[in-house]
């Protein structure tokens, strides 16, 4: 998602919002379900923020710290990218320096299956991209402007995912409209933002995967961090017993 | 939408336009539209549609919201949250993910 630059006076440090891509853009942390709806997002992060400082400052995390000891009893968690802190409600995949001493794959079937349940915000992301097209191009609003806009986006898109849900006629239709996704750049309307924006539609949907950064942790973040490693080593344990394994590329159907 | 409220919105209305009107065009903008092509359509001009777009974000903060944040107690998070597991795991809730 794309974005003008902010000025001096809606932030201090416009450069920050500046992202490595060589374009202004916000840094958008969200959580969604099987369904793609948006639960929870926070669009108001500068771009520089790294996705474990970004998702550190949130209320959800606040929510999750405190009530983690219920979560865990339960046996619920979070699933979240390698650029995420791994905590007892948060699961992230393995390192690569991890995986070097992974003889019998365990730990490549847990990247694996964490990579496919993964696959959801992927595609949330990219379903909302597609839908609103204000998004193709630079958004030119300020910076507080523009994380409302998103949120109100995310929510109108969750409502219509919900009435999607109702309806299977229209939850054809609209598989069938993202599948095809193309933007008609000779569209007179397209055409017409083109001439006024001098910039050419683009569905671009890019996420940050780069590993967390190295600082040193709080007690209660480290207790968090111990018990994510052994609920990740419950279910490397849970996957070896069932032999499931990451599968092979010979059993693999590819989309024509 | 009906004619009367269409017809409402291309008159001079001091500002007056139906809420139905200013959605449509809140939604028309959001799906990549160019207010130079809603000027003609609801006779509206450029500031009007701006203040619309607006208020309609406004609208949607205001009458929805994400489910996370609002939860106030265990109870409700966990009863929602184990509604939505998904995926392989048991216990998987829903992916996290961070976008640029």
């Amino acid at each position: 998602m794309r974005m003008t630059g902010p000025t001096l006076k809606e932030v201090l440090d416009p450069g920050n919002c500046h992202c490595r891509k060589g374009f202004y853009a916000p840094n958008v942390q969200a959580t969604c379900d099987k369904h793609k709806r948006f639960l929870w997002a926070h669009p108001m992060n500068k771009e520089s923020t790294h996705d474990s400082m970004a998702f550190a400052r949130t209320r959800l995390i606040e929510l999750l710290k405190e009530q983690a000891t219920k979560l865990k009893e339960q046996g619920l968690f979070l699933v979240g990218d390698s650029a995420h802190p791994l905590c007892s409600f948060l699961q992230t995949p393995h390192d690569q320096q991890d995986m070097q001493d992974d003889c019998d794959r365990v730990k490549d079937a847990h990247n694996c299956c964490l990579s496919a349940n993964r696959i959801w915000i992927e595609c949330s992301f990219g379903e909302f991209i597609m839908r609103w097209g204000m998004f193709w191009r630079t958004l030119r609003f300020g910076l507080v402007k523009n994380g409302n806009v998103i949120s109100a986006a995310m929510l109108l898109h969750n409502f219509i995912v919900e009435w999607r849900m109702t309806d299977k006629e229209q939850s054809g239709s609209e598989k069938q409209h993202f599948r095809q996704f193309t933007i008609d750049m000779d569209a007179p309307s397209q055409r017409q933002m083109t001439d006024l924006t001098g910039e050419l539609p683009h569905a671009l949907v890019t996420d940050n995967n780069e590993p967390k950064p190295a600082g040193r942790p709080s007690m209660s973040e480290k207790r968090l961090m111990e018990e994510g490693e052994v609920l990740r080593n419950t279910l490397m344990l849970a996957l070896a017993k069932d032999n499931l394994k990451r599968p092979k590329e010979s059993g693999m159907k590819h989309n024509n | 939408m009906s004619h009367r409220q269409t017809s409402a919105a291309q008159q001079h209305t001091c500002g007056y336009i139906p809420g139905e009107i200013k959605v449509a065009v809140a939604i028309r903008l959001l799906a990549g539209g160019s207010y130079l092509d809603l000027m003609p359509l609801f006779c509206m001009v450029k500031s009007s549609i701006h203040k619309a777009f607006d208020q309609v974000i406004h609208w949607v903060l205001c009458t929805f919201e994400f489910l996370l944040p609002a939860l106030p107690c265990c109870t409700n998070l966990l009863k929602i949250l184990k509604k939505r597991v998904v995926g392989i795991f048991m216990g998987v809730l829903e992916p996290s993910m961070g976008l640029q």
